[in-house]
């Protein structure tokens, strides 16, 4: 107990240096904690906010981007896709147990909107699980009748938005809010939302169309608690959206539609149709985040041993400010001795100063780590879609920290063998 | 517990390479309960003396029994036990770690001898009352005058409860009542215990507090060779 005393008025006589030692190891423990917790939430989140969906089918272009935009609700959408796929693929029943359509293009107060039908809410859609209103937290699903999709489609065919839109009041505009627009907007069921234009929403549109919240989904810990549902017929009616046709054909377009096959060779079947057409693209999601994990793990890999040398650096710092100090504390060394201290409980006390150190350091870096997570985590939800838990301790962290500890141990052997070698009667009292 | 050198001598090597004696003592003994003040002038081997008694440095030639135990027949992680168990040293320039507090400083010592935390805390505080120092424990040296100093520095040397106390010069940094005070101070806690005070100095007015005053150069086989 004496010992660790002694370790620890050691270091606090030499405050300035022990803090910065410290500070350089916490640095680096930082990074690695926070980059190990980081990649950890995003593999884990990636794949679990995946998790039940099987094929995107949209325009042709990155499959990966179809994916991330459909599924994480992040990037650019890449295109329009005919609204008649649609009907195709829910056609192909033998095959397809479900197609969602999603069409993008507003945003409401940051948040992405998203027009969809009411498949949406089918057991087949993963998230929230359930079916239809098990799927809701409050209210209900917003309703899509066939018919008023069918004159929305008919009149944005024929360019007739505008009067649709003049005649259109008994037709309902209806919104299903994800959790966390809920949550963080203070919104109830009922209250009326006016999205503005792109994405970004920085255009409002030209009218004064609102959207009455009808529903509120469960917590999904996915994307989905930051989009806001609308009804497709309903984004039909923007007149702004006549825009939504794609060149050439007239058509209506779609961003993208979410496919769920049947088992066995469906998907495979459906995969091998769908990839034989020039007009659109299908993307397995499991393969596309693969794609994006291997891409994304290489980057982090880089970044991790940066942050691993970070660490090095911090540890040789252990043995840089201990070392300069042995020539002052030859005397305190030869006390020791003389007292009846071994030459190994001499070098003991300072491994036992380097360990302290590098564990303060690496526990520093630890919270820091964390502290940095928490600060990024909005941040992080912009770029990926990605919640990251910035409160998750994971074991590899402590794998780290005593790696950390273990090496700065290591780094004190050096000034502990210039301790050992201490010449007691030379360095205790001259000769008389 | 009992010294006994025999045929003892240490030599110095110079960088010059010529060879120096500082000490050739054919034989010298002391026992349990003796007080002996060992004279000599500066250079005459007395510090080397004592650290040769302690185990700290070893001898050229010659024999070191310590209670019947071949000092330097043992190895040297044995010998720094042995040190701590049977020896205190009581040093002129007091050795105090400045980062730990009069307590600590105490307490330290106990620890190299392997005695529990609780017990050392016990011995320290009242070995610290024994030398006058209750009121000092959570001080450090830096704040602490010669004398107290040299206090801890005993009370520090009789922790372990050692056969032998070895004193070099402990007064010469302290005035005329400080050095007083803690030679009786030496001497009171060295009779409580009956273990073996060797206190070396060259000066008189100590020298003329002790019954056994044993002077270096005529105890040693050459006395010329040593000046």
């Amino acid at each position: 107990m004496t010992l660790l005393r002694l370790i620890e008025r050691n270091l606090a006589q030499r405050r300035l240096s022990s803090l910065l030692t410290i500070l350089s190891v916490a640095l680096g423990t930082m990074m690695v904690c926070a980059i190990l917790v980081a990649r950890k939430e995003v593999d884990e989140k990636y794949l679990r906010q995946a998790e039940g969906f099987e094929l995107v089918v949209g325009p042709t272009g990155s499959g990966l981007e179809l994916v991330l935009n459909s599924i994480y609700h992040v990037e650019q959408s890449p295109g329009l896709l005919p609204y008649s796929v649609l009907g195709q693929l829910q056609a192909q029943k033998r095959y397809v147990r479900a197609a969602v359509p999603y069409a993008l293009g507003d945003s409401f107060k940051g948040y992405r909107v998203v027009a969809s039908t009411e498949d949406l809410f089918s057991q087949y859609f993963p998230v929230p699980p359930g079916d239809g209103p098990e799927k809701m937290l409050a209210g209900r699903p917003f309703s899509c009748p066939g018919e008023d999709l069918e004159e929305a489609l008919d009149n944005l065919r024929n360019r007739k938005a505008e009067e649709a839109h003049g005649k259109g009041h008994h037709h309902a505009n209806e919104a299903v809010l994800g959790w966390e627009v809920a949550k963080k907007l203070g919104l109830k069921i009922g209250t009326k939302i006016e999205p503005s234009h792109n994405v970004e929403g920085a255009k409002k549109h030209s009218h004064d169309d609102t959207w009455e919240v009808v529903g509120i989904f469960k917590r999904t810990g996915t994307p989905i608690d930051r989009v806001v549902f609308i009804n497709l017929d309903s984004f039909f009616r923007i007149p702004d959206h006549a825009g939504g046709l794609i060149p050439g054909t007239g058509e209506p377009g779609l961003s993208s539609i979410l496919v769920f096959p049947r088992g066995g060779f469906a998907k495979i079947r459906l995969m091998s149709t769908l990839r034989n057409r020039s007009d659109l693209q299908v993307a397995e999601v499991a393969t596309q985040i693969a794609k994006l994990l291997k891409i994304v793990g290489g980057v982090r890999e880089f970044f991790l041993v940066m942050a691993w040398l970070v660490v090095l650096t911090g540890v040789i710092g252990i043995t840089v400010a201990i070392y300069n100090t042995m020539n002052d504390r030859r005397r305190e060394i030869a006390i020791m001795r003389s007292l009846g201290a071994r030459r190994s409980t001499v070098m003991g006390v300072v491994v036992g100063e380097a360990f302290a150190l590098g564990l303060c350091g690496s526990l520093v870096g630890l919270l820091f780590g964390h502290v940095l997570l928490a600060f990024a985590q909005e941040h992080v939800v912009e770029l990926s879609g990605i919640h990251l838990d910035a409160m998750r301790v994971l074991p590899e962290e402590l794998i780290a920290i005593i790696t950390v500890s273990l090496a700065a141990s290591l780094a004190g052997l050096l000034p502990a063998w210039k301790a050992y070698r201490t010449d007691v009667a030379e360095n205790l009292t001259p000769l008389s | 517990m009992s010294i006994e050198l025999s045929n003892l001598r240490k030599e110095w090597e110079h960088p010059s390479g010529v060879r120096r004696t500082v000490i050739d003592l054919p034989r010298f003994l002391a026992q349990q309960g003796d007080r002996i003040c060992l004279v000599g002038h500066s250079g005459s081997g007395k510090t080397t003396l004592l650290n040769i008694i302690a185990g700290i440095v070893r001898p050229t030639a010659g024999s070191v029994i310590i209670g019947g135990q071949d000092l330097f027949a043992l190895g040297e992680s044995q010998r720094d036990f042995f040190r701590a168990q049977n020896i205190g040293y009581v040093f002129q320039t007091f050795n105090l770690l400045q980062s730990l507090t009069a307590m600590e400083n105490v307490m330290i010592a106990a620890s190299f001898a392997g005695m529990g935390l609780k017990e050392a805390r016990t011995q320290g505080t009242e070995l610290l009352s024994r030398v006058g120092l209750s009121h000092q424990n959570d001080t450090k040296p830096a704040k602490m005058s010669v004398g107290e100093q040299q206090r801890v520095a005993i009370a520090r040397a009789l922790i372990n409860k050692p056969q032998i106390v070895l004193a070099d010069e402990p007064t010469a940094n302290l005035d005329q009542e400080n050095g007083t005070e803690v030679l009786e101070l030496l001497k009171e806690t060295t009779v409580e215990a009956n273990s073996i005070l060797l206190l070396v100095t060259h000066d008189l007015e100590v020298q003329n507090r002790f019954d056994d005053v044993r002077i270096l150069a005529e105890i040693s086989h050459d006395a010329a060779s040593t000046d």
